[in-house]
């Protein structure tokens, strides 16, 4: 780690560097506090950018845009009641009533300090961590490989909205997606109509724009904007909190760190569960349970602080394993693959020097967001008022474009807007869209290791009489069960 | 009888994997217990297809006969429609004049379509189309050097 110290120091002080690192943390910022946008998309429209950059400068934007997003989700939970993302779904129930109740100054100060708090520690933990966990890694298979998919993508199904089938439909429309063009191993063509557009697979920024923001953006509009949301500028001033009041805390931020940790390190989970557990455990530590969800600062501290701290949880199985802990993660590992940068194991061995720049980066960026939150809370309501007839026009050009700069061809805009009607026809059925991210982006790796595990044994057993596989396989296959087994023990309690 | 939302996505979601299946099933390269090859992934994917698909139609079918609160209206239909339509002519007029005229005149149309029964004005809206337009086109050409659609004709 110490050996790459020059390099991470000469790519943070660069000129060039630190303006992207502010830029992308802002815009991080305000996709991350209007709520329909998120730091997942923002690094989703951005991603093309850095396509001319050199490796480290992209991680650093990248990243600038992914934690700027995740720190600023609970703008709009305190000031709105609305949550910029979902990482941000409990703040809104103690945040907005401390808000209404003339607090939003605190309310948005708890939420500053919480996520810089879980931000800060938890890449620094990642960054010690990772390289234990890879060096684990290098006994891994493909078994293990394809275990760790597997779990990763039924895992979110589990935790997904509405019903099970819905969940399982959207992974199997990202592993259709994922099968389009030359399968591994063998290279037989798979859906490419004798099209040459499709022969090398669908490209991850078309299809994930196309489905997400354009879909999202032309769906908002067919159900009307509505008036901009009012927000109360009057309370937005000053921090207004002490000491004492954050030492009280110091038991709730650590128990929702190590939730927060932990959850970011299982696959295919993330801030959309920390935050929520982070909460319900915070409101069953605390002597006044009743006091939760009427303004209790303690509602705050937890999910920000779990929510966040998933970030470095989930880098350390993106870093060491190359297997995503969300979705955003699952965006940056194809974001880096586009720069030569294959996660998993040997990435430390080979490009050690942009793994710790990770780290580093999103330690610094967690500070910088905290500097740029203290200094503009005042702000935080006027990015709540941006017009919707500015800001979307302007998104639908910024995703066009970039499908143009991705592929480099109009034809694949033109494809991309096919993936928008999918996306409409997912918002009109219901379709969650995380599972849709994680099986097509994790598709090609669980099919090449499927394929490679069945080369070397030629059965299907050795994936069950693997430790590891066995009993990832074994949760895999649990979440997929999950809802019939939960109904099954829910029916044995109360015959009990 | 209506047909509910799930119903009708349920359907779609089956007859998809059908056709799925039936595509896999072409592949060369056979289907084996010792190795699935190419035919595996999409083959899960079919066969989830149908499964899901039929879940979520019987899902549809018990829920209660109650008011389903419709996903949009005939008039948000069409205005999906016709966002989809103006990106689609932004996309093909672009590919024959390219990005810097075609985008204002696009950015104005939209900001215009989705300004409907709120407050903005003309000249907001053109310098908003102007000024987005030259900016993209800095930060992508100048700032990043990557390329934006030129056109055929020039």
């Amino acid at each position: 780690m110490i050996a790459n110290f020059p390099y991470i120091v000469s790519q943070l002080i660069q000129p060039f560097n630190l303006l992207l690192m502010i830029a992308g943390t802002a815009v991080g910022i305000i996709f991350g506090a209007i709520p329909g946008l998120s730091g997942t998309l923002a690094v989703m429209l951005f991603m093309p950018l850095t396509y001319s950059m050199n490796a480290g400068t992209a991680v650093i934007f990248l990243l600038a845009l992914w934690i700027g997003g995740c720190s600023g989700a609970f703008i709009g939970s305190v000031l709105l009641g609305i949550p910029g993302s979902a990482s941000a779904v409990s703040t809104c129930w103690d945040g907005h009533p401390m808000s209404q109740q003339g607090k939003s100054g605190k309310a948005l100060a708890i939420g500053m300090f919480a996520s810089f708090i879980g931000t800060f520690f938890s890449a620094i933990i990642a960054g010690f961590c990772s390289e234990f966990v890879a060096d684990v890694a290098f006994l891994m298979g493909p078994w293990e490989y394809f275990a760790l998919c597997f779990v990763a993508i039924t895992m979110v199904l589990a935790i997904s909205k509405g019903n099970m089938f819905k969940g399982l439909a959207s992974a199997c429309i990202g592993l259709l997606f994922a099968s389009v063009g030359y399968s591994p191993i063998d290279a037989v063509p798979r859906f490419v109509f004798d099209n040459m557009y499709l022969m090398s697979g669908l490209g991850m920024t078309i299809v994930l724009i196309g489905v997400f923001s354009v879909s999202t953006i032309v769906v908002a509009y067919g159900k009307g904007f509505g008036a901009l949301p009012e927000v109360d500028t009057k309370s937005v001033r000053g921090l207004g909190i002490t000491l004492a009041e954050f030492k009280e805390q110091i038991g709730n931020i650590l128990r929702s760190f190590l939730i927060g940790l932990g959850i970011g390190f299982l696959p295919g989970m993330g801030s959309g569960l920390s935050n929520l557990v982070a909460y319900s455990s915070a409101k069953n530590a605390s002597k006044n349970p009743e006091s939760f969800g009427k303004g209790n600062p303690a509602g705050i501290w937890a999910p920000e602080v779990a929510n966040n701290a998933s970030i470095g949880g989930a880098m350390i199985p993106m870093a060491a394993l190359g297997i995503p802990g969300d979705s955003t993660t699952a965006l940056l590992i194809g974001a880096l693959t586009i720069h030569g940068l294959e996660m998993g194991p040997m990435v430390f061995k080979n490009s050690g020097h942009i793994v710790y720049l990770m780290f580093f980066t999103v330690a610094v960026v967690a500070c910088l967001v905290l500097v740029m939150q203290i200094f503009g809370i005042r702000l935080f309501p006027q990015i709540l008022k941006i017009p919707y007839h500015y800001m979307y026009p302007a998104l639908l050009i910024i995703s066009l474009v970039s499908a143009y700069v991705d592929s480099g061809s109009l034809y694949k805009c033109g494809m991309m807007l096919a993936f928008a009607v999918v996306g409409i026809f997912m918002a009109y059925a219901g379709l969650p869209t995380a599972p849709l991210i994680l099986a097509f982006i994790l598709g090609p790796t669980l099919e090449s290791n499927m394929l490679k595990a069945f080369q070397y044994t030629g059965s299907a057993a050795t994936f069950f009489t693997r430790p590891i596989s066995c009993i990832m396989m074994i949760i895999g296959i649990g979440c997929v069960f999950s809802p019939i087994i939960r109904t099954i023990i829910a029916k044995i309690r109360k015959a009990n | 009888m209506k047909i509910k939302r799930d119903q009708a996505a349920g359907a779609v979601l089956v007859i998809l994997g059908i056709i799925v299946f039936v595509m896999t099933n072409q592949f060369s390269v056979p289907f084996t217990l010792s190795y699935p090859g190419p035919k595996a992934l999409p083959m899960i994917a079919a066969v989830g297809f149908i499964i899901c698909g039929a879940g979520v139609f019987l899902e549809g079918c018990r829920e209660k006969p109650e008011e389903e609160k419709p996903f949009l209206t005939k008039e948000g239909w069409m205005k999906v429609l016709v966002a989809m339509v103006i990106l689609a002519v932004y996309v093909f007029a672009a590919s024959l004049i390219g990005y810097l005229i075609v985008t204002p005149f696009v950015t104005y149309a939209l900001t215009t379509l989705f300004a409907k029964g709120s407050s903005s004005t003309l000249k907001g809206r053109i310098i908003f189309s102007v000024l987005l337009t030259v900016i993209i086109y800095v930060i992508y050409i100048y700032v990043f050097g990557l390329s934006l659609p030129s056109g055929a004709l020039f």
